[in-house]
Protein backbone atom coordinates (compact mmCIF):
# COMPACT_ATOMS: atom_id res chain seq x y z
CA UNK A 1 0.00 0.00 0.00
CA UNK A 2 2.39 2.49 0.79
CA UNK A 3 4.49 1.21 -2.10
CA UNK A 4 1.43 2.53 -4.18
CA UNK A 5 1.45 5.58 -2.41
CA UNK A 6 5.24 6.49 -3.04
CA UNK A 7 4.18 5.65 -7.08
CA UNK A 8 1.33 7.90 -7.37
CA UNK A 9 3.21 10.73 -5.39
CA UNK A 10 6.21 10.23 -7.79
CA UNK A 11 3.82 10.47 -10.71
CA UNK A 12 2.53 13.56 -9.53
CA UNK A 13 5.92 15.36 -8.72
CA UNK A 14 6.70 14.64 -12.03
CA UNK A 15 3.04 15.58 -13.75
CA UNK A 16 3.64 18.48 -11.97
CA UNK A 17 6.67 19.74 -13.39
CA UNK A 18 5.18 18.82 -16.81
CA UNK A 19 7.91 17.34 -17.97
CA UNK A 20 9.27 13.44 -17.58
CA UNK A 21 12.15 11.61 -18.73
CA UNK A 22 13.11 8.44 -19.69
CA UNK A 23 16.43 6.68 -20.82
CA UNK A 24 18.20 9.39 -21.47
CA UNK A 25 15.40 11.44 -22.62
CA UNK A 26 14.15 14.08 -21.07
CA UNK A 27 10.99 15.88 -22.25
CA UNK A 28 10.75 20.09 -20.61
CA UNK A 29 8.25 22.90 -20.77
CA UNK A 30 5.30 20.60 -22.95
CA UNK A 31 2.57 23.42 -23.39
CA UNK A 32 -0.15 24.13 -25.74
CA UNK A 33 -2.82 27.46 -26.36
CA UNK A 34 -6.27 27.43 -25.11
CA UNK A 35 -8.49 25.86 -28.12
CA UNK A 36 -10.43 28.66 -29.45
CA UNK A 37 -14.09 28.42 -29.99
CA UNK A 38 -14.58 26.41 -32.97
CA UNK A 39 -11.26 25.34 -33.62
CA UNK A 40 -10.72 21.84 -34.54
CA UNK A 41 -6.81 21.43 -34.21
CA UNK A 42 -4.05 21.78 -31.90
CA UNK A 43 -0.93 22.04 -31.87
CA UNK A 44 1.49 21.22 -28.61
CA UNK A 45 5.07 22.23 -27.82
CA UNK A 46 8.05 21.08 -26.02
CA UNK A 47 11.81 20.62 -25.74
CA UNK A 48 13.20 17.06 -26.35
CA UNK A 49 16.56 16.94 -24.76
CA UNK A 50 18.66 13.82 -25.41
CA UNK A 51 20.81 13.46 -22.02
CA UNK A 52 21.91 10.01 -22.87
CA UNK A 53 24.94 9.17 -25.34
CA UNK A 54 23.16 7.32 -28.27
CA UNK A 55 20.88 8.45 -31.08
CA UNK A 56 17.11 8.37 -30.39
CA UNK A 57 13.81 9.46 -32.62
CA UNK A 58 10.55 10.74 -31.64
CA UNK A 59 8.26 8.43 -33.64
CA UNK A 60 4.99 8.97 -32.63
CA UNK A 61 2.35 11.07 -30.17
CA UNK A 62 -1.15 10.13 -28.68
CA UNK A 63 -3.32 12.41 -26.45
CA UNK A 64 -6.79 11.66 -25.18
CA UNK A 65 -7.62 15.05 -26.05
CA UNK A 66 -6.86 14.70 -30.09
CA UNK A 67 -8.57 12.46 -32.34
CA UNK A 68 -5.38 11.43 -34.20
CA UNK A 69 -1.99 13.05 -33.40
CA UNK A 70 0.65 13.57 -36.05
CA UNK A 71 4.48 14.93 -35.89
CA UNK A 72 4.45 18.29 -37.73
CA UNK A 73 7.11 20.57 -39.27
CA UNK A 74 5.89 24.36 -40.56
CA UNK A 75 8.01 25.08 -43.45
CA UNK A 76 8.60 28.90 -45.00
CA UNK A 77 9.28 30.07 -48.41
CA UNK A 78 11.23 32.68 -49.71
CA UNK A 79 8.31 35.09 -49.31
CA UNK A 80 6.96 34.57 -45.89
CA UNK A 81 4.88 32.05 -47.27
CA UNK A 82 4.33 29.50 -44.34
CA UNK A 83 2.54 26.09 -44.40
CA UNK A 84 2.99 22.51 -42.66
CA UNK A 85 3.41 19.05 -43.73
CA UNK A 86 4.23 15.92 -41.47
CA UNK A 87 7.49 15.08 -40.74
CA UNK A 88 9.77 13.85 -43.23
CA UNK A 89 10.27 9.82 -42.30
CA UNK A 90 7.70 10.13 -39.74
CA UNK A 91 10.13 10.25 -36.90
CA UNK A 92 12.42 13.47 -35.18
CA UNK A 93 15.65 12.90 -34.72
CA UNK A 94 16.83 13.45 -31.49
CA UNK A 95 20.99 13.30 -31.23
CA UNK A 96 22.88 12.64 -28.32
CA UNK A 97 23.57 15.70 -26.60
CA UNK A 98 21.35 17.81 -27.97
CA UNK A 99 18.02 19.62 -27.83
CA UNK A 100 14.96 19.76 -30.19
CA UNK A 101 12.78 22.22 -29.82
CA UNK A 102 9.06 22.48 -30.60
CA UNK A 103 8.10 25.85 -31.08
CA UNK A 104 5.53 27.82 -33.33
CA UNK A 105 6.73 28.59 -36.59
CA UNK A 106 8.74 25.42 -36.33
CA UNK A 107 8.05 21.49 -34.70
CA UNK A 108 4.40 21.15 -33.93
CA UNK A 109 2.67 17.92 -32.06
CA UNK A 110 -0.45 17.90 -34.10
CA UNK A 111 -3.48 17.54 -32.70
CA UNK A 112 -6.44 16.98 -35.39
CA UNK A 113 -10.03 16.39 -34.02
CA UNK A 114 -9.58 17.71 -30.39
CA UNK A 115 -12.07 15.84 -28.25
CA UNK A 116 -12.42 18.71 -25.54
CA UNK A 117 -12.01 22.21 -25.02
CA UNK A 118 -8.46 22.90 -24.25
CA UNK A 119 -9.05 25.61 -20.92
CA UNK A 120 -6.34 27.80 -19.57
CA UNK A 121 -4.72 26.68 -16.89
CA UNK A 122 -5.30 22.61 -17.42
CA UNK A 123 -3.62 20.43 -18.21
CA UNK A 124 -4.03 17.06 -21.10
CA UNK A 125 -1.95 14.04 -21.01
CA UNK A 126 0.17 13.44 -23.93
CA UNK A 127 2.22 10.53 -24.80
CA UNK A 128 5.33 10.66 -26.82
CA UNK A 129 6.74 7.54 -28.29
CA UNK A 130 10.84 7.33 -28.87
CA UNK A 131 12.28 4.40 -30.48
CA UNK A 132 14.87 3.81 -27.91
CA UNK A 133 13.58 5.40 -24.88
CA UNK A 134 10.10 4.22 -25.17
CA UNK A 135 6.66 5.75 -23.95
CA UNK A 136 7.17 9.23 -22.20
CA UNK A 137 3.47 10.73 -20.44
CA UNK A 138 3.18 13.79 -20.02
CA UNK A 139 1.07 16.39 -19.55
CA UNK A 140 0.80 19.49 -21.52
CA UNK A 141 -0.08 22.49 -20.14
CA UNK A 142 -2.60 25.13 -21.37
CA UNK A 143 -1.45 28.87 -21.10
CA UNK A 144 -3.26 31.52 -21.34
CA UNK A 145 -2.88 34.00 -24.19
CA UNK B 1 41.39 76.93 -12.06
CA UNK B 2 38.50 77.19 -9.48
CA UNK B 3 36.16 77.21 -12.75
CA UNK B 4 36.77 73.95 -14.07
CA UNK B 5 34.45 71.90 -12.04
CA UNK B 6 31.97 74.29 -13.29
CA UNK B 7 32.98 74.08 -16.78
CA UNK B 8 32.70 70.15 -16.78
CA UNK B 9 30.16 70.05 -15.29
CA UNK B 10 28.63 72.91 -18.14
CA UNK B 11 29.97 70.37 -21.08
CA UNK B 12 28.51 67.15 -19.12
CA UNK B 13 24.68 68.76 -19.30
CA UNK B 14 25.42 70.45 -23.21
CA UNK B 15 26.94 66.60 -24.04
CA UNK B 16 23.86 65.01 -22.57
CA UNK B 17 21.71 67.96 -24.25
CA UNK B 18 23.00 67.11 -27.88
CA UNK B 19 22.77 63.13 -27.39
CA UNK B 20 18.86 63.38 -26.05
CA UNK B 21 18.36 66.06 -28.51
CA UNK B 22 19.57 63.64 -31.48
CA UNK B 23 17.71 60.97 -29.67
CA UNK B 24 14.54 62.51 -30.21
CA UNK B 25 14.96 63.69 -33.32
CA UNK B 26 15.57 60.33 -34.79
CA UNK B 27 12.77 58.73 -36.28
CA UNK B 28 10.90 55.84 -34.45
CA UNK B 29 12.38 52.71 -36.01
CA UNK B 30 8.93 50.32 -37.15
CA UNK B 31 9.75 46.51 -36.66
CA UNK B 32 7.25 46.09 -39.88
CA UNK B 33 8.38 47.21 -43.04
CA UNK B 34 7.19 50.35 -44.29
CA UNK B 35 5.13 51.15 -47.45
CA UNK B 36 4.78 54.54 -48.37
CA UNK B 37 2.46 53.97 -50.73
CA UNK B 38 0.70 57.25 -52.26
CA UNK B 39 -2.69 56.25 -52.69
CA UNK B 40 -4.98 53.86 -50.52
CA UNK B 41 -4.83 50.53 -49.83
CA UNK B 42 -7.51 48.01 -52.58
CA UNK B 43 -10.69 48.18 -51.09
CA UNK B 44 -12.93 44.95 -50.83
CA UNK B 45 -16.08 44.06 -49.41
CA UNK B 46 -16.21 40.18 -47.38
CA UNK B 47 -18.77 38.80 -45.20
CA UNK B 48 -18.84 38.62 -41.45
CA UNK B 49 -20.99 36.85 -39.12
CA UNK B 50 -22.70 39.99 -38.60
CA UNK B 51 -22.93 41.93 -42.02
CA UNK B 52 -20.51 43.04 -45.11
CA UNK B 53 -17.19 44.28 -44.24
CA UNK B 54 -14.58 46.42 -46.38
CA UNK B 55 -11.28 47.96 -45.04
CA UNK B 56 -12.85 51.34 -45.79
CA UNK B 57 -15.73 50.70 -43.10
CA UNK B 58 -12.66 51.60 -40.50
CA UNK B 59 -11.26 54.64 -41.89
CA UNK B 60 -10.03 56.41 -38.56
CA UNK B 61 -9.10 53.55 -36.73
CA UNK B 62 -5.54 51.56 -37.76
CA UNK B 63 -6.44 48.35 -39.58
CA UNK B 64 -4.61 45.13 -39.54
CA UNK B 65 -5.36 42.44 -42.19
CA UNK B 66 -4.35 38.56 -41.30
CA UNK B 67 -4.89 35.84 -43.56
CA UNK B 68 -5.32 32.47 -42.22
CA UNK B 69 -8.16 29.36 -41.95
CA UNK B 70 -8.93 28.13 -38.76
CA UNK B 71 -8.00 24.56 -39.53
CA UNK B 72 -4.59 25.97 -38.68
CA UNK B 73 -3.18 25.06 -35.39
CA UNK B 74 0.19 26.93 -35.46
CA UNK B 75 0.45 30.49 -37.50
CA UNK B 76 -2.65 31.52 -36.99
CA UNK B 77 -3.66 30.96 -33.11
CA UNK B 78 -0.12 32.04 -32.77
CA UNK B 79 -0.45 35.34 -34.80
CA UNK B 80 -3.95 36.05 -33.33
CA UNK B 81 -3.02 35.48 -29.86
CA UNK B 82 0.11 38.01 -30.59
CA UNK B 83 -2.07 40.51 -32.21
CA UNK B 84 -4.58 40.21 -29.20
CA UNK B 85 -1.52 40.47 -26.53
CA UNK B 86 -0.44 44.15 -28.98
CA UNK B 87 -4.60 45.52 -27.80
CA UNK B 88 -3.72 44.29 -24.18
CA UNK B 89 -0.66 46.36 -24.25
CA UNK B 90 -2.15 49.48 -26.29
CA UNK B 91 -5.05 49.30 -23.58
CA UNK B 92 -7.42 52.11 -24.54
CA UNK B 93 -5.83 52.71 -27.42
CA UNK B 94 -6.49 49.50 -28.52
CA UNK B 95 -9.84 50.82 -29.31
CA UNK B 96 -8.54 52.23 -32.16
CA UNK B 97 -7.72 49.70 -33.39
CA UNK B 98 -9.43 46.83 -36.04
CA UNK B 99 -8.29 43.06 -36.95
CA UNK B 100 -9.83 41.72 -39.99
CA UNK B 101 -9.08 38.11 -40.31
CA UNK B 102 -9.50 36.80 -43.82
CA UNK B 103 -10.32 33.31 -44.37
CA UNK B 104 -8.63 31.93 -47.03
CA UNK B 105 -10.39 28.70 -46.54
CA UNK B 106 -14.06 29.40 -47.69
CA UNK B 107 -15.20 25.95 -47.99
CA UNK B 108 -14.73 24.77 -43.69
CA UNK B 109 -15.02 28.76 -42.40
CA UNK B 110 -18.16 29.79 -42.47
CA UNK B 111 -18.93 34.08 -41.32
CA UNK B 112 -20.27 32.68 -38.18
CA UNK B 113 -17.51 29.89 -37.62
CA UNK B 114 -14.97 32.87 -37.80
CA UNK B 115 -16.85 34.81 -35.09
CA UNK B 116 -16.63 32.64 -32.86
CA UNK B 117 -13.15 32.02 -33.65
CA UNK B 118 -11.34 35.24 -33.78
CA UNK B 119 -13.90 36.32 -31.27
CA UNK B 120 -12.43 34.08 -28.76
CA UNK B 121 -8.87 35.88 -29.02
CA UNK B 122 -9.90 39.28 -28.19
CA UNK B 123 -14.16 39.96 -28.66
CA UNK B 124 -13.50 43.13 -31.12
CA UNK B 125 -11.63 41.39 -33.57
CA UNK B 126 -13.50 40.77 -37.22
CA UNK B 127 -13.59 37.37 -39.12
CA UNK B 128 -14.37 37.59 -42.83
CA UNK B 129 -14.76 35.55 -45.83
CA UNK B 130 -16.36 35.02 -48.93
CA UNK B 131 -17.06 32.58 -51.69
CA UNK B 132 -14.05 31.16 -53.65
CA UNK B 133 -13.09 33.98 -56.37
CA UNK B 134 -14.08 36.99 -53.93
CA UNK B 135 -11.18 35.53 -51.50
CA UNK B 136 -8.70 35.00 -54.17
CA UNK B 137 -9.02 38.27 -55.71
CA UNK B 138 -8.55 39.97 -52.44
CA UNK B 139 -5.51 37.60 -51.38
CA UNK B 140 -4.31 38.55 -54.81
CA UNK B 141 -3.65 42.23 -54.21
CA UNK B 142 -2.54 42.00 -50.83
CA UNK B 143 0.23 40.10 -52.30
CA UNK B 144 -1.36 36.99 -49.99
CA UNK B 145 -0.41 34.24 -51.99
CA UNK B 146 -2.20 30.93 -50.57
CA UNK B 147 -2.19 27.31 -52.10
CA UNK B 148 -4.34 23.60 -51.07
CA UNK B 149 -1.95 20.88 -50.63
CA UNK B 150 -3.01 17.42 -49.55
CA UNK B 151 -2.11 16.40 -45.89
CA UNK B 152 -3.36 13.09 -44.62
CA UNK B 153 -6.27 11.34 -44.35
CA UNK B 154 -7.02 12.60 -41.02
CA UNK B 155 -6.06 16.29 -41.60
CA UNK B 156 -7.82 16.34 -44.98
CA UNK B 157 -6.33 19.38 -46.77
CA UNK B 158 -4.02 21.87 -46.12
CA UNK B 159 -3.47 25.66 -46.86
CA UNK B 160 0.22 27.28 -47.51
CA UNK B 161 -0.32 30.79 -46.94
CA UNK B 162 1.40 34.20 -46.43
CA UNK B 163 1.84 34.78 -42.90
CA UNK B 164 2.70 38.26 -42.86
CA UNK B 165 0.05 40.67 -41.79
CA UNK B 166 -0.95 44.07 -43.56
CA UNK B 167 -1.31 47.44 -41.08
CA UNK B 168 -3.50 50.10 -42.88
CA UNK B 169 -3.17 53.88 -41.36
CA UNK B 170 -6.09 55.94 -40.32
CA UNK B 171 -6.07 57.36 -43.77
CA UNK B 172 -6.62 54.14 -45.43
CA UNK B 173 -3.20 53.90 -46.81
CA UNK B 174 -1.20 50.36 -46.72
CA UNK B 175 1.53 51.51 -44.22
CA UNK B 176 3.23 48.10 -42.69
CA UNK B 177 3.65 44.57 -43.19
CA UNK B 178 4.36 43.03 -40.24
CA UNK B 179 6.45 39.59 -40.52
CA UNK B 180 5.69 36.39 -38.98
CA UNK B 181 6.74 35.74 -35.24
CA UNK B 182 7.70 39.68 -34.06
CA UNK B 183 5.87 39.12 -31.10
CA UNK B 184 2.87 41.34 -28.92
CA UNK B 185 5.60 43.82 -27.53
CA UNK B 186 6.95 44.87 -31.07
CA UNK B 187 3.07 44.75 -33.03
CA UNK B 188 2.29 47.14 -30.19
CA UNK B 189 4.84 49.37 -30.55
CA UNK B 190 4.18 49.84 -33.99
CA UNK B 191 0.91 50.24 -33.77
CA UNK B 192 1.46 53.14 -31.10
CA UNK B 193 3.47 54.57 -33.22
CA UNK B 194 0.79 54.78 -36.26
CA UNK B 195 -1.74 55.58 -33.60
CA UNK B 196 -0.18 59.03 -32.57
CA UNK C 1 28.15 81.08 -20.03
CA UNK C 2 31.56 81.44 -21.15
CA UNK C 3 32.71 82.38 -24.64
CA UNK C 4 35.38 78.99 -23.93
CA UNK C 5 31.63 77.38 -23.72
CA UNK C 6 29.64 78.97 -26.25
CA UNK C 7 32.20 78.47 -29.36
CA UNK C 8 32.38 74.17 -28.90
CA UNK C 9 28.61 73.68 -28.30
CA UNK C 10 27.96 75.88 -31.20
CA UNK C 11 30.24 74.08 -33.27
CA UNK C 12 28.54 70.81 -32.52
CA UNK C 13 24.90 71.98 -33.03
CA UNK C 14 26.56 73.60 -35.96
CA UNK C 15 27.95 70.07 -37.16
CA UNK C 16 24.31 67.96 -36.42
CA UNK C 17 22.64 70.61 -38.20
CA UNK C 18 24.91 70.71 -41.46
CA UNK C 19 24.93 66.86 -41.28
CA UNK C 20 21.22 66.67 -41.74
CA UNK C 21 20.94 69.81 -44.02
CA UNK C 22 23.62 67.33 -46.29
CA UNK C 23 21.90 64.33 -45.99
CA UNK C 24 18.66 65.76 -46.97
CA UNK C 25 19.99 68.53 -49.88
CA UNK C 26 23.01 66.13 -51.17
CA UNK C 27 21.37 62.99 -50.97
CA UNK C 28 24.09 60.79 -50.19
CA UNK C 29 21.72 57.39 -50.28
CA UNK C 30 19.09 57.36 -52.74
CA UNK C 31 16.53 54.71 -52.87
CA UNK C 32 13.62 53.65 -54.81
CA UNK C 33 9.92 54.38 -52.78
CA UNK C 34 8.58 51.29 -51.39
CA UNK C 35 4.60 52.12 -53.60
CA UNK C 36 2.79 49.15 -52.99
CA UNK C 37 2.42 45.23 -52.48
CA UNK C 38 2.75 43.35 -55.44
CA UNK C 39 0.12 41.30 -56.03
CA UNK C 40 0.41 37.41 -55.75
CA UNK C 41 0.13 35.11 -58.93
CA UNK C 42 -0.10 31.73 -60.32
CA UNK C 43 0.61 32.21 -63.78
CA UNK C 44 1.46 29.79 -66.96
CA UNK C 45 4.26 30.58 -68.53
CA UNK C 46 5.73 29.56 -72.68
CA UNK C 47 6.50 26.08 -71.92
CA UNK C 48 3.20 25.32 -69.99
CA UNK C 49 5.30 25.49 -66.59
CA UNK C 50 3.91 27.10 -63.49
CA UNK C 51 5.08 30.21 -62.58
CA UNK C 52 4.03 31.91 -59.29
CA UNK C 53 4.51 35.13 -57.47
CA UNK C 54 6.60 32.96 -55.21
CA UNK C 55 8.79 31.66 -57.54
CA UNK C 56 10.52 35.42 -58.19
CA UNK C 57 11.12 35.95 -54.22
CA UNK C 58 15.10 37.09 -53.92
CA UNK C 59 14.77 38.60 -57.45
CA UNK C 60 14.62 42.04 -58.69
CA UNK C 61 11.53 41.96 -61.80
CA UNK C 62 10.36 44.16 -64.11
CA UNK C 63 6.83 43.12 -65.57
CA UNK C 64 5.01 44.73 -68.56
CA UNK C 65 1.42 43.89 -70.06
CA UNK C 66 0.91 43.13 -73.56
CA UNK C 67 0.04 40.20 -76.11
CA UNK C 68 0.65 38.59 -79.07
CA UNK C 69 -1.23 39.74 -81.63
CA UNK C 70 -0.80 44.00 -80.51
CA UNK C 71 -0.64 46.38 -82.86
CA UNK C 72 3.08 48.68 -83.54
CA UNK C 73 2.88 50.38 -80.15
CA UNK C 74 3.17 46.91 -77.82
CA UNK C 75 6.53 47.02 -79.87
CA UNK C 76 7.75 49.57 -77.99
CA UNK C 77 7.33 47.61 -74.48
CA UNK C 78 9.31 44.74 -76.21
CA UNK C 79 12.40 46.72 -77.54
CA UNK C 80 12.76 47.73 -74.13
CA UNK C 81 12.27 44.96 -72.09
CA UNK C 82 14.59 43.46 -75.03
CA UNK C 83 17.09 46.31 -74.33
CA UNK C 84 16.73 45.73 -70.68
CA UNK C 85 17.69 41.92 -71.24
CA UNK C 86 20.80 42.59 -73.40
CA UNK C 87 21.96 45.33 -70.98
CA UNK C 88 22.07 43.69 -67.78
CA UNK C 89 26.02 43.13 -67.79
CA UNK C 90 26.18 46.74 -67.28
CA UNK C 91 24.46 47.07 -63.70
CA UNK C 92 26.52 45.81 -60.82
CA UNK C 93 23.58 42.96 -59.55
CA UNK C 94 26.15 41.41 -56.89
CA UNK C 95 24.49 37.73 -56.57
CA UNK C 96 20.85 39.19 -56.97
CA UNK C 97 18.93 37.86 -60.37
CA UNK C 98 16.57 40.10 -62.28
CA UNK C 99 13.72 38.29 -64.23
CA UNK C 100 11.77 40.01 -66.77
CA UNK C 101 7.98 38.85 -66.95
CA UNK C 102 5.40 39.88 -70.05
CA UNK C 103 1.97 39.39 -68.78
CA UNK C 104 -0.63 38.64 -71.62
CA UNK C 105 -3.47 39.91 -71.36
CA UNK C 106 -5.37 38.16 -73.80
CA UNK C 107 -5.59 34.84 -72.42
CA UNK C 108 -8.22 33.43 -74.60
CA UNK C 109 -5.78 33.73 -77.55
CA UNK C 110 -2.65 33.44 -76.02
CA UNK C 111 -1.71 29.72 -75.70
CA UNK C 112 1.35 28.73 -73.89
CA UNK C 113 2.52 27.75 -77.86
CA UNK C 114 1.71 31.10 -78.89
CA UNK C 115 3.59 32.77 -76.09
CA UNK C 116 6.70 30.29 -77.17
CA UNK C 117 6.57 31.85 -80.43
CA UNK C 118 6.23 34.91 -79.86
CA UNK C 119 9.26 34.77 -77.28
CA UNK C 120 11.37 33.80 -79.88
CA UNK C 121 10.26 36.52 -82.55
CA UNK C 122 11.55 39.42 -79.75
CA UNK C 123 14.37 37.77 -79.14
CA UNK C 124 13.71 36.92 -75.46
CA UNK C 125 16.81 34.77 -73.70
CA UNK C 126 14.61 31.97 -71.67
CA UNK C 127 16.30 32.11 -68.81
CA UNK C 128 15.38 36.01 -68.02
CA UNK C 129 12.40 36.94 -69.91
CA UNK C 130 9.17 34.48 -69.44
CA UNK C 131 5.53 35.38 -70.83
CA UNK C 132 2.78 34.20 -68.92
CA UNK C 133 -0.73 34.06 -68.90
CA UNK C 134 -3.97 32.99 -66.55
CA UNK C 135 -6.08 30.07 -66.67
CA UNK C 136 -8.67 33.01 -65.37
CA UNK C 137 -9.45 36.00 -67.21
CA UNK C 138 -11.86 37.54 -64.20
CA UNK C 139 -8.24 36.78 -61.80
CA UNK C 140 -6.27 38.03 -64.37
CA UNK C 141 -7.65 41.17 -64.70
CA UNK C 142 -7.74 41.82 -60.63
CA UNK C 143 -4.24 41.37 -60.46
CA UNK C 144 -2.91 43.02 -63.82
CA UNK C 145 -5.45 46.15 -63.11
CA UNK C 146 -5.79 46.39 -59.38
CA UNK C 147 -2.34 44.91 -58.36
CA UNK C 148 0.03 46.28 -60.83
CA UNK C 149 -2.27 49.29 -61.57
CA UNK C 150 -1.98 48.24 -65.58
CA UNK C 151 -5.39 48.68 -66.90
CA UNK C 152 -6.56 47.28 -70.16
CA UNK C 153 -10.10 46.79 -72.05
CA UNK C 154 -10.55 44.81 -75.24
CA UNK C 155 -12.24 47.12 -77.87
CA UNK C 156 -14.72 46.09 -80.24
CA UNK C 157 -12.06 46.05 -83.65
CA UNK C 158 -10.84 42.57 -81.45
CA UNK C 159 -7.30 44.99 -80.28
CA UNK C 160 -7.04 45.53 -76.59
CA UNK C 161 -6.81 49.09 -74.80
CA UNK C 162 -3.82 48.69 -73.09
CA UNK C 163 -1.47 50.87 -71.02
CA UNK C 164 2.21 50.98 -71.74
CA UNK C 165 3.67 50.35 -68.04
CA UNK C 166 6.57 48.86 -67.07
CA UNK C 167 6.65 47.60 -62.93
CA UNK C 168 9.53 46.87 -61.41
CA UNK C 169 9.21 44.87 -58.09
CA UNK C 170 12.11 43.78 -55.51
CA UNK C 171 13.12 40.53 -53.72
CA UNK C 172 10.35 40.91 -50.95
CA UNK C 173 7.60 41.50 -53.08
CA UNK C 174 7.15 45.49 -52.78
CA UNK C 175 6.39 47.56 -56.22
CA UNK C 176 9.62 49.78 -56.33
CA UNK C 177 9.26 51.24 -59.93
CA UNK C 178 6.42 52.72 -61.88
CA UNK C 179 7.29 53.40 -65.96
CA UNK C 180 4.96 54.61 -67.87
CA UNK C 181 5.00 55.90 -71.51
CA UNK C 182 1.87 57.21 -73.09
CA UNK C 183 3.60 59.90 -75.52
CA UNK C 184 7.32 59.74 -75.19
CA UNK C 185 9.48 56.53 -75.76
CA UNK C 186 10.19 54.16 -72.81
CA UNK C 187 13.39 55.09 -71.38
CA UNK C 188 15.52 51.80 -70.42
CA UNK C 189 18.29 53.67 -68.84
CA UNK C 190 16.39 54.73 -66.08
CA UNK C 191 14.95 51.25 -65.40
CA UNK C 192 18.71 49.71 -65.64
CA UNK C 193 20.20 52.48 -63.26
CA UNK C 194 16.97 51.64 -60.76
CA UNK C 195 18.14 48.12 -60.71
CA UNK C 196 21.15 49.43 -59.88
CA UNK C 197 20.07 51.31 -57.02
CA UNK C 198 17.64 48.72 -55.49
CA UNK C 199 21.11 46.26 -55.80
CA UNK C 200 22.96 48.78 -53.74
CA UNK C 201 20.26 48.89 -50.78
CA UNK C 202 20.47 45.28 -50.71
CA UNK C 203 24.26 45.32 -50.64
CA UNK C 204 24.42 48.04 -48.32
CA UNK C 205 21.41 48.49 -45.68
CA UNK C 206 22.89 46.59 -42.84
CA UNK C 207 24.22 47.66 -39.49
CA UNK C 208 24.96 51.01 -38.90
CA UNK C 209 23.80 52.02 -42.85
CA UNK C 210 20.08 50.37 -42.46
CA UNK C 211 19.71 53.62 -40.44
CA UNK C 212 20.93 55.77 -43.57
CA UNK C 213 18.65 54.21 -45.79
CA UNK C 214 15.60 54.04 -43.25
CA UNK C 215 16.48 58.05 -43.06
CA UNK C 216 16.54 58.10 -47.29
CA UNK C 217 12.74 56.50 -47.34
CA UNK C 218 12.19 59.12 -44.71
CA UNK C 219 13.12 61.72 -46.63
CA UNK C 220 11.73 60.70 -50.02
CA UNK C 221 15.66 60.57 -51.09
CA UNK C 222 14.30 58.98 -54.76
CA UNK C 223 17.22 58.19 -57.38
CA UNK C 224 15.79 60.15 -60.40
CU1 LIG D 1 0.24 20.76 -37.99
Amino acid sequence: MRRIVVLVLLIGVVAAACGGSAGGIEVTDVWGRPSPSAATNAAFYMNITNGGDAPDQLVGASSPACSVTELHEMYMKDGGVMGMRPVQGGAVEIAPGATVEFKPGGLHVMCIGITEELKPGTTVPLTLTFEQAGDLQLEVEIRAN
Amino acid sequence: MKRLPIILAVTTALLAGVWFGARALRPYSFHGTIIQSPEPAPDFTLQSASGPVSPSDFRGKVTVLFFGYTFCPDVCPTTLADLAGAMRILGDEADEVQVVFVSVDPDRDTPERLAEYVGSFDPRFVGVTGNEDEVAAVAAVYGIFYEKHEGTPASGYLIDHTASAMVIDREGRLKLVLPFGIGPQDIAADLHELLK
Amino acid sequence: MSRKLLIPSVVVLGALLAGLAYFIIAQPVQVLPRIRLAPAFSFVDQSGTRLTSEDLRGSFTLYDFSYTSCPPPCGHLDDTMRTVQDRLGEVDLGDISVRLVTISVDPQHDTPDRLADYARRVGADPDVWTFVTSTDPKLLKTIVGSGFGAYYEPKDDGTIALDPKFVLVDGAGTIRGEYRYLLEPPDPDRILRHLGVLADEVRNAQGANAVAYEAAHLFLCYAP
